[in-house]
């Protein structure tokens, strides 16, 4: 069992096998070796914990993914996403990027990859006001900055 | 921003970003790049759009040197070669809801007004116009196209999207007119064949306001003359080599094969040949010519002839029965007969003596290993009769697929159905295969005249089709489009048609749907332009 101490101070003890999930910590158990000694996570919130080690447990014993993929190789790259990973994705913005900010932290390729698909896909297809209002981003142009943007846009709308 | 501490989607780090950036397709990085300063920032980074653009590349098997190099496009330059085939598509899109196609002016080819003054053509492209006049309606696309003129020097001018450049050959003694012609992918590069050479030119890059082709007549880049006294039957389609080269094979009529690479581009834009397979076998008739990595073959009635052309070796697989369409992927031969498909492996290949080599003597007299179409004909022989079309040799398919589209007719209306096939399986029938979209019942379409394999816009289908309407209305070219893009694409079930009124007479036809550009042979007039080739670009 590994020993993980959140940032809110909660300890949490998972099987090895399952965190290995983790390049972070599958690097640091390797270097360090066997401990008593609790990892801190100092980025990781215990709820976001909870979640991450909802994946890491559902794909327990599958084989971990290649390191590197030939970017060639993906052609079209396509959104899609697997049932599973699309249900776990299913929750609040706020959520979801704490989850893809720890899956960057503790080194997780696959979920960080999903999680940037979801993004992706939430974006697809959208107007820019649209996006805005999605991700609640403010409108920091002045109207002159946007009038110039839409200029120098005005060739490539397509939709 | 008020130094409030950044949530959400701006608390990311930019690693992040690029991270999802690249998950993005061009109009949505567009989209994105207009909603706050700091993303704006983060986007209009230059590698962010090389990215794109090298994505799209691959995504519509556009040619990359069909683009000045890409790490000296401007980001203007960059980001609008990146979103143009999506600009394509959408309006492929619009006309689908709207059931309508481009009007027939839009799509007349229009010679330009621009370039050379008083020249031996003006007479025959001033009756042009002429007959373009007498049918053109006022045309909506184009006053759109006139709107985004007004937007600064990146708009697309009027006159280059609607430009006629005659593409000049060679005349030689005995006067034979260019046969077949292809737009090699991304529209910067067309090959044009006759009986004695193939050509290459370089038209210039597409959607740009200052091209090098002001002249209306282009000379070409690169020549290659057969040898002496023998005459070209066939050519095989352009097919890339990497991002940067292409290769085709030609056959000439005493079965001389040759192989010829060019690039790579832009800098080594001449024709090299790098494989000669003199064959000498007058009773044989070649049908179809392909070439794949470093083999090329050949399709006679009677057998698969596949040649290794760098290891110098070959194989000739008899084959019994009648062939729709055959192709090979890896080491597979894919054949169909009418809509049945089968599937078999290229034996090993055997070293080619040079000295001895008669294909008649190189074909294997025991029929062990065929090609046995007989094999994979369904019992069903009321099933209706199928064309069958490939991708543009541009594609790649992976190598336990492969996809292609059907057309046939259903009580009088023609269907178009897109199909994958797994062949992981290995040799075999194969009626197994996945119906992945169709289209809504249509007019009757004919044969096409000119079998061009359908390409991809963005991950849809593009069939060309053309119709002999009248000697004086020429062709009627339809192109069938299933748009959506590569992500949405299996969503797509309902493939679009959108037809195009040519107004040509042409002997053959090759078009890029990504940027437009069009090239044919016009047949008309019939004793003159026997050395030229006609590129356009259809208005959208």
């Amino acid at each position: 069992m590994v020993l993980l101490l959140t940032s809110d101070n909660e300890m949490f003890s998972v099987a090895e096998d399952v965190i290995k999930r983790s390049a972070y910590i599958k690097n640091m158990l390797e270097d360090v070796g066997e401990s008593d000694l609790p990892i801190p996570l100092p980025n990781v919130e215990s709820n976001v914990l909870v979640k991450i080690l909802e994946y890491c447990e559902h794909y327990r014993g599958e084989p971990l993914p290649a390191s590197d993929v030939d970017p060639a190789e993906i052609g079209d790259r396509s959104l899609d996403i697997a049932d599973w990973d699309q249900k776990y994705m299913a929750v609040d913005q706020e959520m979801l990027f704490e989850i893809i900010l720890a899956a960057n932290y503790l080194d997780i390729k696959s979920l960080l990859d999903v999680g940037c698909k979801t993004v992706a896909k939430m974006m697809k297809g959208k107007s820019s006001e649209e996006i805005r209002t999605l991700f609640n981003i403010a409108n920091d142009f002045t109207p002159e900055e946007e009038a110039q943007i839409r200029k120098e846009n005005a060739w490539a709308e397509c939709r | 921003m008020d130094g409030n501490v950044l949530r959400g989607i701006l608390a990311l780090p930019l690693e992040l970003y690029l991270y999802f950036l690249q998950e993005l397709h061009p109009p949505d990085l567009l989209s994105l790049g207009q909603t706050c300063k700091l993303i704006r920032s983060i986007v209009s980074q230059r590698h962010v759009w090389e990215a794109a653009l090298r994505a799209t590349c691959r995504l519509n098997q556009v040619f990359e040197p069909s683009y000045e190099p890409i790490g000296e496009l401007s980001l203007g330059e960059l980001q609008r070669a990146a979103l143009e085939p999506w600009r394509r598509s959408a309006s492929f899109a619009t006309w689908a809801i709207r059931g309508e196609g481009p009007t027939a002016s839009s799509m007349q080819s229009v010679v330009s007004s621009v370039g050379g003054g008083a020249d031996d053509d003006e007479r025959e492209e001033n009756e042009d116009v002429g007959a373009s006049d007498s049918d053109s309606g006022s045309s909506s696309e184009s006053g759109e196209q006139t709107a985004s003129d007004a937007s600064g020097d990146l708009a697309l001018t009027k006159d280059t999207s609607r430009t006629e450049i005659k593409l000049e050959g060679e005349k030689c003694w005995d006067e034979t007119g260019f046969e077949e012609v292809y737009v090699i992918p991304g529209g910067r590069y067309v090959l044009g064949r006759t009986e004695k050479y193939v050509c290459l030119w370089d038209v210039g890059q597409t959607g740009r306001a200052s091209r090098n082709s002001d002249s209306r007549k282009l000379r070409h880049t690169s020549i290659m003359w057969n040898a002496t006294g023998s005459v070209t039957w066939l050519m095989s389609a352009p097919r890339p080599v990497d991002v940067s080269s292409f290769r085709f094979a030609t056959c000439e009529d005493d079965l001389c094969f040759r192989v010829f690479e060019v690039g790579p581009m832009p800098d080594r834009c001449e024709i090299r040949e790098i494989g000669k397979f003199k064959g000498e076998s007058p009773g044989l008739c070649p049908e179809h010519l392909w070439v794949q990595e470093d083999r090329m073959m050949c399709c006679f009635d009677e057998a698969l002839l596949v040649w290794d052309f760098v290891k110098s070796e070959y194989n000739a697989i008899p084959i019994r029965g009648e062939v729709s369409e055959i192709t090979t992927n890896g080491n597979m031969v894919v054949a169909w007969e009418g809509s049945n498909t089968g599937v078999w492996t290229i034996p090993r290949l055997k070293p080619l003596e040079v000295a001895s080599s008669t294909l008649d003597e190189l074909l294997p007299s025991e029929f062990t290993n065929r090609i046995d179409l007989t094999t994979i004909k369904d019992e069903d022989d009321h099933a209706p009769r199928r064309q069958i079309h490939l991708p543009s040799a541009w594609y790649s398919y992976p190598l336990h697929a492969l996809e292609y589209a059907t057309l046939h007719h259903v009580g009088g209306k023609a269907i178009v159905e897109r199909y994958l096939l797994n062949i992981a399986g290995g040799a075999g029938a194969h009626r197994i295969k996945t119906l992945v979209s169709s289209s809504q019942l249509m007019d009757p379409l004919e044969s096409p005249q000119c079998k061009k394999p359908y390409r991809t816009i963005c991950g849809g289908l593009a069939i060309m089709i053309d119709r002999f309407v009248s000697p004086k209305r020429g062709w009627r070219a339809g192109f069938i489009q299933s748009v959506g893009d590569g992500a949405l694409q299996r969503d797509a079930e309902k493939i679009e048609c959108v037809f195009k009124e040519l107004n040509v007479v042409f002997q053959d036809f090759s078009y890029c749907p990504v940027t437009g550009r069009a090239a044919y042979i016009p047949l008309d007039p019939p004793s003159r332009d026997v050395h030229k080739v006609s590129i356009m670009t259809l208005d959208y």
